[in-house]
Formats: C-alpha cells, sequence, structure tokens
C-alpha cells in the first residue's frame, strides 16, 4: 500500500515536477548561451553603475570577493543564474512539499487516504518520499543542464564539475528544507490557501533577514535565521570547498521540520 | 483481529440493547461507548452508544449538521474523539486505527476526486491503495450503469455519485460506513443501489449509513437511529417505526363531511368549512376505505418530518 500511495503523489504531481525540470534544465541552458555576449558587452561598467542595494541584492558579497574577478564567469553565474535557483526550488517546496496536505485536503481527498489502513505517520513519510524524489528530478535537470551549458559555452574557464554537482546538492537540501517547513505548516493550518499564504509569507520574511543582514553588520547575526543563508554556491565555485556545517544545517531543517509536522499531523482533526 | 479479541476485550464490549438490558455482544462490527465530541463548547456529539451488528443495514438519521459525519469520521479515527472510545471489530480505532480500518471501507459525503482520472482509473487506483481485497468492480459498474472510460470532470452529480459507492463498494471488507450514499442518484439507480447492499448485508456485511431523508431509510434500512443536535434520540427497528409512523391528512368534502367516529382509527385535529384534518398512525387502509363513503374533492398527505416522527415515538414512550 506505501508504494502505492508514493506512485500515486508522484503521478499526481508528475506535471509539475516535469515542468519544474524542463524549465531549469532549458533556463540553465539559455542562461549559459548568453555568456559570450554577456562577456563581449564588460559588464563591469554594469554593474558599477548599479546602486549599491540593487547590486548587493543580485550578487551578495560576490562584487566584493577579493578572489572573484568582477567580470568573471562566476558573477556571471551567480547574478543571472544561481541567484535565482533558490527561489524555484522554494516555489517547489511551497506548492509541492506543504501540498502534500494541504492539496489534499483541499480536495477532500485527504479523508479516503486517511480512511485506508494507514498511520498519519506513514502516510505523512511516504508522500514526503516521494517529494524527495521528485526535487531530486528536478534538481537534476538543473544540474544537467548547467553542465551542457558550461561545457558548450564556458569557453577558456575552468569550471569542475564536481563543484556544480556539490551546488547542485546544496540546493537540494535546501529545497527539501523548505519544503519540509512547508509540510509542517500544512499539517497545522490544513487549508491550502493558509499554507501556501503562510510558507510564502516566511520565505519573504527569511530572504528580507538575508538582506537586512547583508547591509547592517550589527545585524549579520539575523542572517543565520534565514534558510537563504545557507545557499552558498559562489563559495563552492570559488573556492571548492563543501560547506559541510550548511549542508548540515539545511538537513537539520529538514529533519526537525519533518518531524514536527508527524507530530502535529498524528493529532490532528482531519474536518473537511 | 476478530479471533484476537480477549475477554478483557469482550467484557468491555458489554453493551446495552435496544431494551436496556446488558448482553454481551461477540465483537460486534462497529460498537462506540460514550463517544462524544466537542469543539470548545460546541457540541458535535455527545455520550454516543450504539452497535451496529453482522448482516445488518444501519441507519443514521438526522437533519444537516446533527453530528451523523463527526460520528463517522470518529469511527474512522480521522477525529480523536472528546471521550469516549469506538470498537470495529473489537479493535479500538484510536489504540490500532489501521487495524481497524482494515475492517471498514468509507464512502465519504464529501465529493473526493480527481478530476482529470477516468472513473474506471480513479477506481484502480483506489483498488490498489485502499490494501485490502477488492472485488464486483466490474460487477457494480454494470449494475450502477456507470462508463468508466470517462474522466471525472465531465460527469454529472448522480455519475459522480456511483464513482463514490462502487469506489467503497469495491472494498471486500465486513463493514461499509456510507455517508449520504444515494445523494443524486436517479430512482432506478437507487433501487439497484439498494439490492446490491440487500446483496451485502445477506453474505454478513454490515452497513451503517447516514442519510436524512427518512424514505430512504425506511427502504433500505433494518434499523435506524435519529441524532439531534448531536445526541442519539433512540434507535428502532424501521418496521416498528412504520407501524407508528403518523401520516397528517388534509381533506376537502363535498357536501357531508365526516366525523371522528367516521374515520376509523385516525385522530381529529380540526374540521371546518369543508376540509377535515386528521392524523393516522400506521395502515392507511381503513381511513381511505372510510373516505370513500364521503365526496372527496382533494387529498392531501403530508409526511411527517424525520424528527416529527421520533419525537413522537419518544414522547409517547416517556408517557407510557
Amino acid at each position: 500500500m506505501t508504494v502505492h500511495l508514493f506512485m500515486h503523489t508522484l503521478r499526481h504531481r508528475r506535471l509539475a515536477i516535469l515542468w519544474f525540470c524542463a524549465g531549469l534544465f532549458l533556463w540553465n541552458i539559455l542562461v549559459m548561451a548568453v555568456w559570450p555576449a554577456y562577456r563581449d558587452l564588460g559588464m563591469q561598467n554594469v554593474l558599477e553603475g548599479m546602486p549599491d542595494g540593487v547590486r548587493a541584492a543580485l550578487l551578495g558579497d560576490a562584487f566584493d570577493h577579493p578572489e572573484v574577478e568582477r567580470n568573471s564567469f562566476y558573477t556571471f553565474i551567480v547574478s543571472e543564474l544561481t541567484a535565482w535557483l533558490p527561489f524555484v526550488l522554494a516555489y517547489f517546496g511551497v506548492s509541492v512539499g506543504g501540498g502534500v496536505v494541504a492539496r489534499a485536503y483541499g480536495r477532500r481527498t485527504i479523508d479516503l487516504m486517511l480512511a485506508h489502513p494507514i498511520t498519519r505517520e506513514r502516510f505523512l513519510l511516504t508522500r514526503f518520499a516521494a517529494v524527495i524524489l521528485g526535487a531530486v528530478i528536478i534538481v537534476a535537470g538543473s544540474l544537467v543542464g548547467m553542465l551542457i551549458g558550461v561545457s558548450v559555452w564556458a569557453g577558456n574557464t575552468l569550471v569542475s564539475a564536481t563543484d556544480i554537482v556539490l551546488v547542485h546538492v546544496q540546493l537540494l537540501l535546501f529545497g527539501l528544507a523548505v519544503a519540509a517547513l512547508s509540510l509542517c505548516l500544512a499539517a497545522w493550518l490544513l487549508e491550502p490557501g493558509r499554507t501556501y499564504g503562510v510558507s510564502a509569507l516566511i520565505m519573504v520574511v527569511m530572504y528580507t533577514l538575508t538582506l537586512v543582514a547583508q547591509f547592517v553588520e550589527p545585524l549579520q547575526w539575523m542572517g543565520y535565521a534565514s534558510l537563504f543563508r545557507y545557499w552558498q554556491p559562489l563559495e563552492q565555485f570559488t573556492t571548492g570547498n563543501f560547506s559541510w556545517a550548511y549542508s548540515l544545517v539545511l538537513t537539520g531543517s529538514s529533519v526537525v521540520g519533518l518531524a514536527l509536522a508527524v507530530v502535529v499531523f498524528r493529532r490532528r482533526d482531519i474536518v473537511t | 483481529m476478530v479471533d484476537a479479541v480477549t475477554d478483557h476485550d469482550r467484557r468491555r464490549l458489554t453493551i446495552l440493547d435496544d431494551c436496556g438490558a446488558a448482553t454481551v455482544s461477540p465483537t460486534p462490527p462497529l460498537a462506540t461507548h460514550g463517544l462524544s465530541k466537542y469543539y470548545g463548547d460546541v457540541r458535535a456529539l455527545d455520550d454516543l452508544n450504539l452497535t451496529v451488528n453482522r448482516g445488518e443495514i444501519f441507519g443514521f438519521l438526522g437533519p444537516n449538521g446533527s453530528g451523523k459525519t463527526t460520528a463517522m469520521r470518529l469511527v474512522l479515527g480521522l477525529m480523536r474523539p472528546s471521550s469516549g472510545s469506538v470498537y470495529v471489530f473489537g479493535v479500538d480505532v484510536q489504540q490500532d486505527g489501521p487495524s481497524a480500518r482494515r475492517q471498514v471501507s468509507y464512502q465519504p459525503s464529501a465529493d473526493a476526486m480527481y478530476e482529470s482520472m477516468h472513473a474506471g482509473a480513479y477506481l484502480r487506483t483506489f483498488a490498489c491503495m485502499s490494501g485490502v481485497p477488492v472485488k464486483h468492480t466490474d460487477d457494480l459498474i454494470e449494475r450502477l450503469d456507470l462508463d468508466p472510460s470517462r474522466r471525472i470532470k465531465s460527469l454529472s452529480a448522480g455519475n459522480r455519485q456511483k464513482v463514490a459507492i462502487i469506489r467503497a463498494l469495491q472494498a471486500d471488507v465486513p463493514l461499509y460506513l456510507l455517508d449520504e450514499p444515494t445523494r443524486g442518484l436517479d430512482p432506478l439507480v437507487q433501487q439497484e443501489f439498494g439490492r446490491v447492499l440487500t446483496e451485502y448485508r445477506d453474505e454478513g456485511r454490515a452497513i451503517f449509513l447516514s442519510t436524512h431523508i427518512l424514505s430512504e431509510a425506511e427502504t433500505l434500512c433494518d434499523r435506524v437511529g435519529f441524532l439531534r443536535e448531536g445526541e442519539l434520540v433512540g434507535v428502532e427497528r424501521v418496521d416498528l417505526l412504520t407501524q407508528r409512523r403518523v401520516r397528517r391528512f388534509r381533506a376537502s368534502f363535498n357536501g357531508a363531511v365526516p366525523t371522528g367516529a367516521d374515520l376509523n382509527g385516525a385522530t381529529l385535529v380540526s374540521c371546518g368549512q369543508g376540509e377535515v384534518v386528521f392524523e393516522v398512525t400506521g395502515s392507511v387502509d381503513s381511513v381511505v376505505k372510510a373516505l370513500a363513503g364521503f365526496e372527496v374533492l382533494d387529498l392531501s398527505i403530508d409526511e411527517p418530518t424525520l424528527e416529527e416522527v421520533f419525537l413522537r415515538l419518544y414522547h409517547q414512550r416517556g408517557e407510557t
């Protein structure tokens, strides 16, 4: 029965997974194809002409990173590609992760699912397992797109395939952390509108915290309360060091979120 | 699970029968003991004690919002009771929900469908996911006249209800919970559905269905319980209920008007200007024959509401 539930969950989110995967794949290819033209434009001047806030929002501290040549391929890849990827994964995490419960509740099919001989824990974990597989497929689409794009258009710039893979591992962990958070909210709130709304609000607050922490030095500590803080592709690209600590934080967030979701959902009255 | 019930469980399953006498039931398909559900101060269900026996169709009657669906959700463990307990074949739903639900198939009143799926695929999907044996699917599709090749979103309300019913009845389990199953069905399909339920009952299965239509309960059920504002007013056999049913007649006459004495066994409610209103308990045969002696211009019969039937019945009991 668990296998059927797992397959059923995947089947019902197959279009979302397919479109996310294809979209990221094509977007990565498209962005990489733009690189040669971008390189020839002399983006240094464009970047310097930007207001500080906009530049920081787009690039984080990449612009001032001593190891990064400003007009480099890395700056391009961070500003045009990896800066957007966590938003896509956050959207996926909220809609599909939270949707595991909220969507079924909204459609009233949750009654039928839970009327079967299955525990709520198993129900939630099985469906979240399907979300994990979906996230892996989506991130794989992005990874393949970036690998192809780099190999075709990066020219003489040396970009390690391992770094690209590790950046995507971080991306996957980030997406799953958001999904677990949204699932936890769904287990508590049940209604899809409220679940998606509150999840999205939390994402906005987290991103704002990241920005504030970047701009205001005394408030740097606030950045650690945001999941966005733990997505650092530039560091991976430039130093080649995988941030185990950040990955652990993201993994821990997923586990805690999932555990909380199970605890809340076990005791929740289902009133559709 | 039935065999696994211990003596301790049997003692706990001691229940009061309809006459108030204590009896020991060997693991009835469904038994509730003091089952209550409150939302803060709002009472959804209060102290529900009932049993559904093997080979029985039990109708749960009551107006909308009376607590029928809440009771079903509590039986399935979809909600946690404020107090009391539910046993399905002796298994406490709160203690071991999956084991209890392995014996049950449920049809909710809400329209819970995957719109883009074909009806046949929907039935197959739930057959796989339900985790219980499945049979009769093709037979039910044929008998209830459903086209399984159509997408659910293109189906009428009645056909969607057929899908919901088949999904529940295709499970080969000893207990069915059906929440307003005939809603939207045309009369012919309702009849066939009734025949299916009767066959299931004759095979020894128990069916617990809710409805707010008395005539439907009369047709389908062996016993009925009436729920009002979360409280079980009473449980009655349907044949007894029919015998004691009171109908209100309103008749207009040309010329002579019958008196109370003329109307055999009827109770005169009002009389004037060529119109008589009277009530008949049980069979109307003698009254109709008595009316044949007069020139009747118009005759109407008011069906009592469920609540009236039950309240009258239990009021009479209280008086006696």
